[in-house]
């Protein structure tokens, strides 16, 4: 009594043809899948040498008989739709009957499988695409497949496959995208016979979440939930504040199946935009549920594109819903603002308040007067909205170009000395305003720069911390209660790996449980940054899938990620002595016209320009 | 409601108010102060949501009982501004009139019904503790607090009682202060409770001494969420924060064998000296400890460099170490021996500053090290 039947050729014409088996794990991605499609509740993984050697998955499903098992390896046999329009209507993983028939013909096959009804077991091997008859064997009902020695026949592809460590990644990363959207559902994997994800089934998605992530994941997220027309948006999301250093963080899922897909991730974007640094990317798990009629799954051989009915309804469902839970949500009050900050804009609103009353009691407020904005009063600076101002006025002539970099918030300040460098002589005068707080306009002597502070504190960081590092003079601060945070023990190899990089960055990162590592040293110019957040990006940073740097480009990458968390950013209000401070080491900095990123720090305008604008000539 | 109060004390307790109402709220009711006024008193509260003060203030007179929820802002830059000895206060249902002599002020007030509850000090202290004691333990240990990390338990300093005594416990992950000293009666078993940095901030500013009484003492209660602190009729509360704090005895060095005696004084003055030349990206100092002398150097490429030295009391072999210049600062200005202990081990390892008994204080803090 088969199920499986061959597809009528025009319809396999009509599923595009392709390779779904690329690497170990889409291996994993489709034993997966018709493990999930046979109605298992529990499916059990194990990986031996990155899946080179072997990768088998369990299940306890509805299991084969002998004949569906000798069709199951067929090419294009499916028990999953049998007609045109079913493709149209898929409530299954898989449909396109392709998977084993592609795995049996570049590995050792073995498929042991027995349905509810039978009392045996039988197993099946293929073999470079060619199989042997199904035998009776012992074994409970569900399916075992075994892939062994996956592209021997193949040695090119067999080439290509990175270090065992990377490919394990990559299959834990397969299973989040399908554990994650069926939490019912038990998944165990084992890597060289150890224990790496015990996922008991739950009904709750979070749970799950937490199971798979941490708990330090789960709790900052935000249910979010809409539904209208026919289309149903659930959602999981992390506010603005919990941002993450890759956007390997947006786990979108179209009815049980992962997919990327660029109106779901624009919609995203959008919710999230100017909410979160350009830099950074959000976190969302988002469940999206559709009827099956209203999107097309057979794009591309792996699925993981979809074709939406409707796109820009599905964009407008997924941004509402964010955006509904972001207004609802305080943002400002819960997740800005931290007490540092605050104390921050108090210094900085002080130090402006001051600076102002030192200078209208000083002999010289022409030099007020004078400068570039001079229709602007120094009042606004004394209320309470200071930080809000979009343009400050200053003429930081008695504060001559300080030595020290501006001091972007330090928790506990030891006095300096009381303007050390205020009586120097011979200083020139600069003058500069902020606007917007976030760029500097400086008067020269042939026109006016606007200097991007943001660009330009990090390019000076960067050189810094460069100089140090290769004078081996960064300092670390050392810990004496270890940040600990939960990292999947496939990530560890990567982490030790890199652990002479990273120690001549003054961090210290050690293994310290089956699943977590602690940070032991921190630098420390990074001391106001969330240590814990520093720590999660890294990470995310050195497991990024794809060819493993070298040792000096990860470690330029690191120095990168660090000045542009330390400089100050677009945004942040300067006080005068900040600003000088800034524009005098943009003097003394190497290449500091553009930042490490290569983006310009400073526009110039000559007066020629401006004069040939204002047709003054 | 119309009361009439001494002026003076009045502003003390609005200025007192003012700790916790003049944070960012977007809760325009939590800017505000509660009056309560009857014959002989006026009772003052307000609340940031987490933290609340209550405080009575004996009144001239009060035609009409009565209470009411004004904006504490408005109120006290009033009060300050008016030089008479007395002032009214009286409210209807929507403004409340401020009359000095010659001087009158009128400010929306609002509906007294939306105050939240204030918690209030109800039955028997479960500690009673000497005030200056608890003062000296909070500024002992509140600086080394974090601030609005990630891992909220440590954004409170610890309470903990054991038998006899209560210790008080800090860190931010990279320093740990403990203060310890007795308490004077107690009826409860012992606790731990993790207390907001910024309820503590607030007990810092308000509970100081009463003047005229020696026996100045503060009340404690301590229930599931929530720590009250008495001292005659000022209440603060504060809900507790959830969590665990980090098994701190384990970080504690039992082996720092290199043990060195200064003036505190001189240690302080010499860490700022050297301070001065560090930066943000360099903020390290070097102690280096030879028999009778502590050398203290600093440099940084982009300010010069520094070197300070000063008598200490060593026998032990010489040990060189670096600290953020902040974390030793912070420590020798909050305790108020005459001579500091530095006890030592490697210069990897965590150093220790106490006073002569470690019961009392003690200060853990991690060095600096150069990459390498
Ligand atoms: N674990 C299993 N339990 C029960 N039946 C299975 C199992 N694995 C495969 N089969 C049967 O074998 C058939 C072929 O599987 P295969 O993965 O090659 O194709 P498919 O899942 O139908 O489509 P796709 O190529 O899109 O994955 C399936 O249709 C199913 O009937
Ligand atoms: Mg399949």
């Amino acid at each position: 009594m088969g199920v499986i039947r061959v597809l009528p050729p025009n319809l396999v014409n009509r599923i595009a043809a392709g390779e779904c088996v690329e690497r170990p794990s889409s291996v994993v991605k489709e034993l997966v899948e018709n493990a999930l499609d046979s109605g298992a509740a529990q499916i059990d993984i194990s990986i031996l040498d990155g899946g080179r050697e072997l990768i088998a998955v369990r299940d306890d499903g509805q299991g084969m008989n002998p004949d569906d098992l000798l069709l199951a390896v067929h090419p294009h046999a499916t028990s999953k739709i049998a007609a045109d329009d079913d493709l149209f209507n898929i409530h299954t993983m898989g449909f396109r009957g392709e998977a084993l028939a592609s795995i049996g013909s570049v590995s050792r096959l073995a498929i042991t499988s027995r349905s509810a009804e039978a009392d045996v077991a039988h197993i099946i091997r293929v073999e470079g695409g060619v199989q042997d008859d199904p035998r009776p064997c012992a074994a409970p009902v569900g399916t075992l497949v075994e892939v062994r020695d996956l592209f021997y026949a193949v040695p090119a592809r067999r080439k290509f496959l990175k270090t065992p460590a990377t490919e394990v990644g990559h299959i834990t990363e397969q299973l989040a995208r399908i554990a994650l959207a069926h939490p019912g559902i038990g998944f165990t994997l084992r890597n060289q016979n150890r224990l790496v994800h015990d996922l008991r089934s739950t009904d709750a998605r979070l749970e799950r979440i937490a199971d798979f992530f941490g708990s330090e994941v789960a709790e900052v997220l935000l249910p979010i939930s809409r539904e209208s027309g026919g289309v149903r948006v659930e959602g999981l999301v992390a506010p603005p504040k919990d941002s993450r250093g890759s956007s390997k963080w947006e786990y979108v899922f179209v009815n049980g199946r992962y997919v990327r897909d660029r109106f779901v991730s624009h919609a995203v974007k959008e919710a999230y935009r100017s909410l979160i640094d350009p830099s950074r990317y959000p976190m969302v798990f988002l469940y999206i549920t559709v009827d099956p009629s209203h999107v097309d799954v057979n794009v591309h051989p792996t699925k993981i594109e979809v074709r939406w009915r409707d796109s820009n309804f599905v964009h407008g469902q997924v941004l509402a819903a964010l955006r509904d839970k972001f207004l609802k949500t305080n943002l400002d009050h819960r997740f800005r603002a931290p007490a540092e900050n605050e104390e921050y804009r108090e210094r900085v609103r002080g130090a402006m308040v001051d600076f102002f009353t030192r200078h209208a009691d000083a002999e010289r407020p022409v030099a007020v007067q004078q400068s570039v904005h001079s229709g602007t009063r120094p009042q606004p600076f004394a209320g309470s909205r200071a930080s809000e101002s979009a343009v400050r006025e200053i003429t930081p002539v008695d504060e001559p170009a300080a030595v020290t970099c501006p001091a972007p918030a330090p928790a506990a300040e030891v006095e300096r000395a009381p303007n050390a460098a205020a009586n120097l002589a011979g200083a020139v005068p600069v003058r500069a305003i902020q606007v917007h707080n976030t760029y500097l306009v400086v008067e020269q002597p042939d026109g006016v720069l606007i200097i991007d502070q943001h660009a330009l504190h990090e390019r000076i960081l960067y050189e810094t911390l460069k100089r140090r590092i290769a004078d081996r003079k960064l300092e670390s601060q050392r810990l004496l209660l270890p940040e600990v945070i939960r990292v999947p023990s496939d990530r560890h190899e990567v982490i030790e790996s890199h652990a002479d990089t990273l120690a001549r960055l003054g961090v210290e990162i050690v293994v310290s449980g089956p699943s977590s590592v602690a940070l032991h040293a921190f630098p420390s110019f990074l001391e106001r940054l969330d240590r814990t957040a520093f720590l999660r990006d890294l990470i995310d940073r050195l497991a990024e899938p794809g060819a493993r740097p070298a040792a000096d480009t990860l470690l330029h990458e690191i120095l990168d990620m660090m000045a542009c968390k330390a400089a100050v950013k677009a945004g942040d209000p300067l006080t005068p002595e900040e600003i000088a401070a800034l524009l005098a080491q943009r003097e003394l900095a190497d290449r500091s016209s553009h930042c490490p990123h290569g983006r310009p720090t400073t526009l110039h305008l000559s007066l020629r320009d401006l004069e040939k604008q204002f047709h003054r000539r | 409601m119309k009361t009439v109060l001494p002026r003076q004390e009045f502003q003390d307790a609005l200025t007192a108010m003012a700790t916790l109402t003049s944070g960012r709220t977007t809760k325009p009711i939590l800017s505000c102060v509660k009056l309560v006024a009857s014959k002989k008193r006026v009772e003052l509260s307000a609340t940031d949501g987490e933290a609340a003060l209550h405080l009575g203030v004996a009144c001239i007179s009060t035609p009409k009982e009565g209470q009411a929820v004004i904006p504490a802002d408005g109120l006290l830059s009033i009060v300050r501004e008016l030089t008479d000895a007395e002032v009214s206060i009286e409210t209807d249902g929507r403004h409340c009139t401020i009359r000095g002599e010659g001087s009158e002020f009128r400010i929306f007030v609002m509906d007294a019904a939306d105050f939240p509850p204030v918690p209030e000090f109800d039955g028997e202290a479960d500690l009673v503790v000497d005030g200056i004691e608890l003062r000296r333990m909070i500024s002992m240990t509140l600086y080394a607090a974090a601030r609005e990390t990630s891992r909220y338990a440590i954004n409170g300093v610890l309470w903990e009682k054991q038998g006899k005594r209560l210790y008080l416990v800090a860190t931010d992950g990279r320093r740990l202060a403990r203060a310890g000293g007795e308490i004077r009666a107690t009826g409860s078993n012992d606790f731990e409770a993790i207390v907001p940095a910024r309820a503590l901030g607030v007990f810092e500013k308000v509970f100081t001494p009463v003047r005229g009484e020696d026996d100045w003492h503060v009340d404690v209660k301590i229930l599931p969420n929530q720590v009250l602190l008495r001292s005659g009729d000022r209440v603060l509360s504060t809900v507790l924060v959830e969590g665990h704090f980090p098994k701190y005895q384990d970080v504690i060095p039992k082996n720092n064998d290199k043990r060195a005696s200064m003036r505190r004084d001189e240690l302080l003055a010499a860490v700022r000296r050297a301070a001065t030349v560090t930066t943000e990206e360099s903020r390290a100092i070097k102690l280096a400890f030879s028999t009778k002398e502590l050398v203290i150097t600093s440099q940084s490429a982009e300010q010069g460099d520094a070197r300070v030295q000063l008598p200490i009391q060593y026998e032990g072999t010489t040990v060189e170490i670096g600290f953020n210049p902040h974390f030793i600062a912070d420590c020798l200005r909050a305790v108020p021996f005459d001579t500091v202990f530095v006890e030592l081990q490697e210069s990897f390892r965590p150093g220790i500053i106490c006073g002569e008994d470690k019961n009392d204080f003690l200060y853990v803090v991690m060095p600096v090290s150069l990459s390498n």
